[in-house]
């Protein structure tokens, strides 16, 4: 009984040494709860026949009448395939990338063009999505700047309609987002790095390892938490992970057996017609899946590398 | 202790800076463009009143002149002085109502007025509008003397209410027989100063628009025939203008044998997607005319359109005036770089299989419709705002400026009002120089966002490429189109817009958006076809496509719907 009272004192106090950084993250805190905890009782709608008038809690339940539909819904199927294709291709190709620019930023010694190599490369992070569509749209028209060259250099007989051949839109979308993403995703990877002890380093080399060695021996060992944590998340975001504003922007009808993901379907099929029951079963459905693919991805690293995120 | 009172300022700081971002969703806040009533301002009207109130609307339609408001021009500014109430206009970003949506399931207030789709019955089903006629016997009895003609009979609903004001007026007598099928407004606009430098070939034949286009490549002209940028979208516009242009069937139409489908079967269609195709194989179309669209490259379009690299663009009426009113060329004058044109018409189709019959009534516009919210604080200014701005008086004002000024009545021999003409007023200083915006400002005419209203007498014909013409009196004047618009009542199973919100079960709406997209997503494949046999498996695989995603079970619905209009139409000519 004494220890446990000591126990609550001793807690007691930690959280009032404390108090300023725990209001701090209380905002935090509560801004989690209201948009995205709070939120989440309107998942309801997807087993009801939504009513603006009478609102979630009013509407009547219909059962699992729009998950039936959707599975009914043959048009959802390339949907599916392109939102898992694109993010699948993207976490393949785009989830290493910024590891390794990481890894060659952190070898420059000569900071100041380390810097202007890190401004540059954040720079497209910060275009908006239509900006960056418009400039595709330019840049890989018929008599667009890509097309000129891959002619001039005598690799193309003539242009390539990049956003009109279906089979180009995951190539285009996926090198797009690791354009637009490595600059900035590597800096999680930098700040990782500088945790990594100069002594190792200084006695790796005195041991005779190169720099290839100290990277692999050293850096990426040093970092393997970091990495496994994201890419965790990341294979999480593999349900969400293609992107609606280039799938939407840049898609078309010569395009779309390739461009339509299961964000612009629902917007489609779903929001567009003011069907939010609908759009919330697939949404639902959706974020099952990502949680799954979460706690897999977890389990595997876990057994593997003896690392989780939970 | 330093570092503790830093600490706390930055706690403090950081807690209030939450505190307004929270602050900020209350669902009681509002945000500009939707606040919940009018509000009023001082001013002398005509009718004696000291104040003018200005009511507030949500406008959903691709019509917006960006730069415009209401009582910027002389005829609005008569609006309000004569009635002292004046409308602040917001603009949907899209069709499909989102932000509408997004206002109604986070509980804000509605503004006062609507302007969205009329077949949407979730509106008055939900009791989100009030019925017009209700506020009108208690506020303004002089909206029945305003109501157009037959308005009435056709769109009162079944609870004895009309709900809104909508593009259309009726004549059932007339259309005794019709074989129905809206084929929208549609034709072509082209480039005048390239049809001045080849000495305005003749253009009123596909055959002739060929021969027109091959000139304009030869002169080094990269998009002889330009598809718009609606074409991946929207692509359906120009192939209807083209099933129109060899005298095909509406949209949706009755076969011979009573079942109903859309007109991608018919034999016309499929020669207009094979004109298009000839158009592709002799370069005249280039293939990168499907990858352009509004979102995107609307820059991209421009650059093309007013550089002088594009001939001619065939599409329906509406997507032309967009497309004239974003390269900043909008007004009606012949002397803007695309000049409407009469439509051309196929080989072996005369003139008379695509005119559209006296009297019909009109569905030109869209199928949008105003509706008053059961939201507004000001239901007496609202109900006088519609009533008059549906008047047959001030839709001549917002279409047409002045009587005499701007457009002159033409009559039939019997004395009726057939149409109107604009007189073509000497735009020619300000053409190619003001936007359709600073046009609407200076003139006060062509304002679309207004003129939706189009009642019995207000068929209009000015530059624009109308298909099927009327001559009245040795002039050529608009005509409306061949269906009546019984709007909510009974659904149109003739419109596009009625379809997918008229078919309001989820499955139905899904069943037909499947549909649709499969016709859309493969219409492309055949205006690029290579070869004959290549169109024919496209034409084939589209159909296939189509089918794949319920065409048959859609047909089943169109006919039963097209079966229940019909009774509804004869039950209205009976009344």
């Amino acid at each position: 009984m004494t220890l446990q009272l000591n126990k609550q004192r001793k807690l007691g106090r930690k959280i009032w040494r404390q108090r300023y950084l725990l209001l701090m993250v209380l905002p935090a805190l509560v801004s989690l709860v209201i948009f995205k905890y709070i939120p989440i009782l309107g998942l309801q709608i997807a087993f009801k026949d939504f009513s603006f008038r009478k609102g979630i809690w009013e509407s009547s339940w219909i059962g699992f009448k729009h998950f039936e539909q959707m599975l009914r819904d043959t048009t959802i199927v390339p949907a599916v395939i392109n939102t898992f294709g694109i993010s699948g291709l993207k976490l393949l190709f785009g989830f290493p990338i910024p590891i390794v620019f990481a890894l060659l930023i952190n070898e420059v010694m000569h900071m100041k063009f380390k810097r202007v190599v890190q401004t540059i490369s954040y720079f497209p992070h910060f275009l908006a999505y239509s900006i960056v569509a418009l400039m595709l749209s330019m840049l890989l028209a018929k008599n667009g700047i890509v097309n000129d060259i891959l002619v001039n250099l005598g690799l193309l007989k003539e242009p390539y309609l990049f956003l009109g051949e279906a089979d180009a839109f995951w190539g285009v979308v996926i090198i797009t987002e690791i354009w637009k993403s490595t600059g900035w995703s590597s800096i999680i990877f930098l700040a990782a790095l500088t945790s990594i002890s100069p002594a190792l380093y200084e006695a790796a080399t005195i041991d005779g390892a190169g720099r290839l060695k100290r990277m692999w021996h050293i850096t990426l060992p040093g970092i393997k938490s970091t990495i496994v944590i994201l890419l965790i998340l990341n294979v999480g975001r593999i349900v969400d992970g293609a992107n609606f504003d280039l799938s939407y922007l840049l898609g078309n009808s010569l395009n779309s057996t390739r461009s339509e993901i299961l964000k612009t379907y629902i917007l489609r099929t779903g929001i567009g017609y003011g069907r939010f029951s609908y759009a919330t079963a697939v949404g639902l459905v959706e974020a099952i899946v990502a949680f799954t693919l979460v706690l897999s991805a977890n389990a595997i690293s876990k057994l593997t590398l003896k690392e989780g995120l939970f | 202790m330093t570092r503790n009172k830093i600490m706390r300022v930055i706690t403090i700081l950081t807690a209030l800076a939450m505190l307004f971002v929270v602050a900020g969703c209350n669902p009681s806040s509002t945000t500009e463009g939707t606040e919940p009533a009018g509000t009023t301002a001082p001013g002398q009207t005509s009718q004696g009143t000291d104040e003018v109130v200005t009511l507030t609307m949500f406008y959903s339609s691709p019509e917006m002149y960006p730069g415009w408001n209401f009582g910027d021009d002389p005829i609005s500014q008569s609006f309000v002085e004569e009635f002292g109430v004046s409308v602040d206009i917001s603009y949907a970003s899209n069709t499909d109502n989102q932000e509408l949506y997004t206002m109604l399931s986070s509980g804000q207030k509605l503004p006062d007025l609507l302007y969205v789709s009329k077949y949407d019955p979730m509106f008055v089903e939900e009791e989100f509008v009030l019925p017009l006629n209700q506020l009108a016997d208690e506020h303004y009895p002089e909206f029945w003397d305003l109501l157009p003609y037959q308005y009435e009979d056709v769109h009162t609903l079944a609870d004895g209410n009309i709900y809104y004001m909508n593009n259309m007026f009726a004549d059932t007598e007339a259309l005794e027989g019709l074989p129905g099928g809206s084929k929208g407004v549609s034709g072509m606009a082209v480039n005048n100063d390239l049809l001045e430098q080849m000495d305005n070939p003749a253009i009123d034949t596909l055959a002739g628009v060929k021969e027109a286009a091959l000139q304009a490549k030869e002169m080094g002209v990269s998009y002889p025939i330009f598809l718009t940028h609606y074409a991946p979208t929207h692509n359906l516009h120009y192939a209807q203008t083209l099933n129109v242009c060899f005298g095909g069937p509406g949209f949706v139409y009755p076969q011979d044998d009573g079942t109903v489908t859309f007109n991608c079967k018919a034999e016309e269609y499929k020669k207009g997607m094979a004109y298009l195709n000839d158009l592709y194989r002799s370069g005249l179309i280039q293939a990168d005319n499907f990858t352009f669209n509004m979102g995107s490259t609307d820059e991209n379009v421009k650059q093309i359109a007013t550089s002088g690299d594009a001939f001619a663009l065939f599409s329906q009426e509406w997507v032309m005036r967009q497309f004239r009113s974003n390269l900043g060329v909008g007004g009606s004058s012949d002397a803007y770089l695309f000049r409407m044109q009469d439509l051309p018409i196929g080989d072996g189709v005369s003139r008379d299989d695509v005119k559209m019959d006296d009297f019909n009534a009109s569905n030109i516009g869209n199928a949008g419709g105003w509706f008053i919210t059961a939201d507004t604080e000001y239901p007496a200014e609202s109900i006088k705002f519609l009533s008059n701005l549906a008047s047959e008086k001030w839709q001549l004002l917002f279409f047409h400026g002045e009587e005499g000024v701007q457009y002159d009545v033409y009559t039939f021999d019997g004395g009726d009002p057939a149409g109107y003409k604009v007189s073509t007023p000497d735009y020619s200083e300000d053409a190619g120089k003001l936007t359709t915006a600073e046009l609407i400002i200076k003139y006060g005419a062509m304002n679309s966002v207004l003129a939706t209203l189009r009642t019995r007498n207000v068929q209009i014909y000015f530059d624009r490429p109308f298909y099927g013409p009327k001559e009245v009196d040795g002039q050529m004047v608009m005509l409306g189109d061949g269906m009546v618009d019984l709007g909510l009542k009974y659904g149109t199973p003739f419109k596009t817009g009625a379809l997918t919100v008229n078919i309001t079960d989820t499955d139905g709406r899904l069943l037909y958006d499947n549909v649709i997209k499969a016709w859309q997503d493969n219409e492309p494949n055949l205006v690029l076809a290579e070869d004959d046999a290549a169109f024919e498996a496209a034409y084939t695989k589209m159909i296939s496509d189509m089918e794949k995603v319920g065409l048959a079970d859609l047909e089943t619905i169109l006919t039963e719907r097209y079966n229940q209009y019909d009774a509804a139409l004869n039950e209205t000519r009976n009344d």
